[in-house]
């Protein structure tokens, strides 16, 4: 428990608060109908945005084929519930197994025994990331670096998507869809990113965070002070894929039919969203993720908005991606974090105010 | 009799048709300070480059505390006792000035990514101590004020002690230090000197020295080496270096 007494309190108890009333939100958006799906998404997306960011922003190799892993981790889970649910429905008759696994939207809960499901699926899901995340790393990542490196993860992606889109098994053409009706709540990928979050943190506050800052820093300089660059190079790869294969995992129970846009839009998507949050700012990436995701799918949808837009959604990307380029090339938060301070200082600075003004009178 | 820190037997590398450094051999025992100085292009970097890892010499062999780590990876030299700091500064820029120190450390660290992500006990043990190592080495350096500061911020001079300060953070057994009065005033490099002397008591560490700064050079080297295109054309104290026909016909043609 050293942990806690070395946190600075205020900032622990205000982001406990954030996180529970985020916990409250997921739990009763439930009731309405549009709101489960957009949390969902900015939850899974800003996951998915994190684990490019280690690779992109905190390792500083670029990389490509992001869009790739978390179609791995998408497929693997659909095939994963498949297998799942055709034993069940044998060995316990196919009205019990739909009873749990059955989610009604308006006003359901999930059946316990379906988060348990959910949960074990995204675990193996991204277990099988992981490793061939690592297959690609140990392949690429000790002989290529920069854009060599980036092309080599953009044709890796396009292989995996291309074996999906001609393979039946594995989705066909128009995608591999869930045929059991589970879905999963708010709730269960909010407790997902959390933890994922709190990992990357005290992962990256280790030696091995620190190794990785190094190597992003300089290569030459890490290897002489006796840091393995390619070991490191290797372990952030395979980290960030496991990351990508939980997004994509939990992505399926999300999103059903698999969208055309996996793969190389996945990649540009998320590499957007990271550039705009910050390199190397994990709650850069999530802001950056909330901000994507409302604009996709709730500004977008509104009805004052220019059927243009509505029609063309991603037109803004490349203004967008131009205008940070120019005038703040580092992101919204740039490297900083997101901290509590500047919600504090707004207080005080109002306090000062008043001060000033009754001094005044 | 001291030991034997670090020793070249008759290395060289052929970089295409050019002999960059010619049966270069050295021998540096503990505590030593030695000078490696020659014209430019004469292959001093080389020679240095050989000895900690980044080129494999196409003949010869190195040896570090009595292993020979001809093969190895400068990562692995590391471990065995060997650092060294850069002619053009290579910092950790956009990392504080104590995380660069304890990048370091790493070699000293065994938890593992279970350790690290939970903060066992063992993290907090090995991290601690790495801390209190950075920030005894930071003072005596005289840079402890600026622990939290981004390394690139930092003043010219400043920068310089840093690389010294993380090279010392792996608790090397000789350190090479390449051109560290570069683009300094006089001022600086006196106090530079002053450092190394200092490091040197302090830390107990032999130290391998290239430098054009010949007042820096004849100033704390016990002997000094002299090559020039590859070859080594002299080595002795500085009295005698100074003296010598062949480094005076080097450095000032005939």
């Amino acid at each position: 428990m050293i942990w806690f007494k070395r946190m600075n309190k205020r900032n622990l108890i205000s982001t406990v608060v954030g996180v529970l009333v985020l916990t409250l939100i997921s739990i009763f958006s439930t009731k309405s109908y549009e709101l489960p799906k957009i949390l969902n998404l900015i939850f899974i997306y800003s996951i998915s945005a994190l684990a490019l960011n280690i690779v992109c922003g905190c390792l500083g190799e670029f990389v490509l084929g992001h869009g790739g892993f978390i179609l791995i981790g998408y497929t693997t889970a659909v095939i994963l519930m498949q297998q799942i649910s055709k034993l069940f429905t044998k060995s316990m008759g196919k009205v019990y197994f739909k009873e749990i696994l059955v989610y009604v939207v308006r006003g359901g809960e999930l059946h316990p025994m379906g988060y348990v499901f959910i949960i074990l699926t995204v675990i193996v899901a991204a277990l099988i990331t992981a490793i061939i995340g690592f297959v690609v790393g140990l392949i690429a990542l000790g002989r290529l670096k920069g854009d060599y490196l980036a092309i080599v993860t953009l044709g890796i992606s396009l292989i995996f998507v291309n074996v999906c889109k001609n393979f039946d098994s594995l989705g066909g053409g128009t995608g591999i869809s869930i045929t059991t009706t589970i879905s999963s709540t708010p709730l269960l990928n909010l407790a997902f990113l959390v933890a994922i979050l709190i990992l990357i943190l005290t992962f990256m506050g280790s030696r091995f965070g620190r190794n990785i800052l190094a190597c992003r820093d300089d290569n030459i300089a890490a290897e002489a002070c006796g840091v393995p660059v390619n070991k490191t190079k290797v372990i952030a790869f395979t980290f960030s894929s496991l990351l990508a294969g939980i997004g994509g995992a939990l992505l399926a129970f999300v999103q059903p039919q698999a969208p055309t846009a996996f793969g190389q839009d996945m990649s540009i998507l998320f590499l957007i969203i990271i550039v705009l949050g910050g390199l190397g700012s994990l709650t850069g990436s999530i802001i950056a993720a909330i901000l994507i995701v409302l604009y996709e799918n709730w500004f977008c949808v509104q009805s004052w908005v220019p059927e243009f837009f509505a029609n063309n959604p991603k037109i803004i990307y490349g203004i967008i991606l131009v205008l940070i380029m120019l005038f703040r090339s580092s992101g919204i938060l740039g490297k900083n974090e997101f901290t509590w301070n500047w919600f504090y200082k707004l207080f005080k600075k109002k306090d000062n105010k008043k001060e000033t003004l009754e001094g005044d009178k | 009799m001291a030991n034997t820190v670090l020793k070249a037997n008759n290395i060289s590398i052929v970089f295409g048709g050019l002999k960059a450094v010619d049966n270069f051999s050295i021998e540096i025992k503990e505590g030593e300070l030695v000078g490696l100085i020659g014209p430019n292009g004469a292959g001093k970097t080389t020679v240095f480059n050989m000895l900690t890892g980044v080129y494999v010499p196409t003949s010869g062999t190195v040896e570090l505390c009595g292993k020979d780590v001809t093969k190895l990876n400068p990562h692995k030299r590391v471990e065995l006792g060997i650092s060294r700091t850069f002619q053009n500064i290579r910092l950790f820029k956009r990392m504080s000035v104590l995380e660069n120190v304890k990048v370091s450390s790493n070699i000293h660290m065994n938890y593992s990514v279970f350790d690290g992500i939970f903060k066992t006990k063992k993290y907090y043990e090995q991290e601690d101590l790495a801390t209190e190592e950075a920030m005894e080495i930071l003072k005596v350096l005289g840079l402890e004020e600026y622990i939290n500061e981004e390394a690139q911020n930092l003043p010219y001079g400043k920068q310089r002690k840093l690389e010294i300060a993380r090279a010392l953070a792996s608790r090397p057994a000789i350190l090479c230090l390449d051109e560290p009065a570069a683009g300094m005033n006089p001022t600086e490099t006196e106090e530079l000197m002053e450092t190394i002397k200092i490091v040197r008591e302090k830390f107990n560490t032999a130290i391998l020295l290239i430098e054009h700064d010949m007042k820096l050079v004849m100033g704390i080297c016990e002997w000094i080496k002299v090559i020039s295109f590859g070859k080594e054309i002299a080595t002795g104290t500085p009295v005698e270096i100074r003296n010598n026909k062949e480094v005076i016909t080097a450095y000032l043609g005939e």
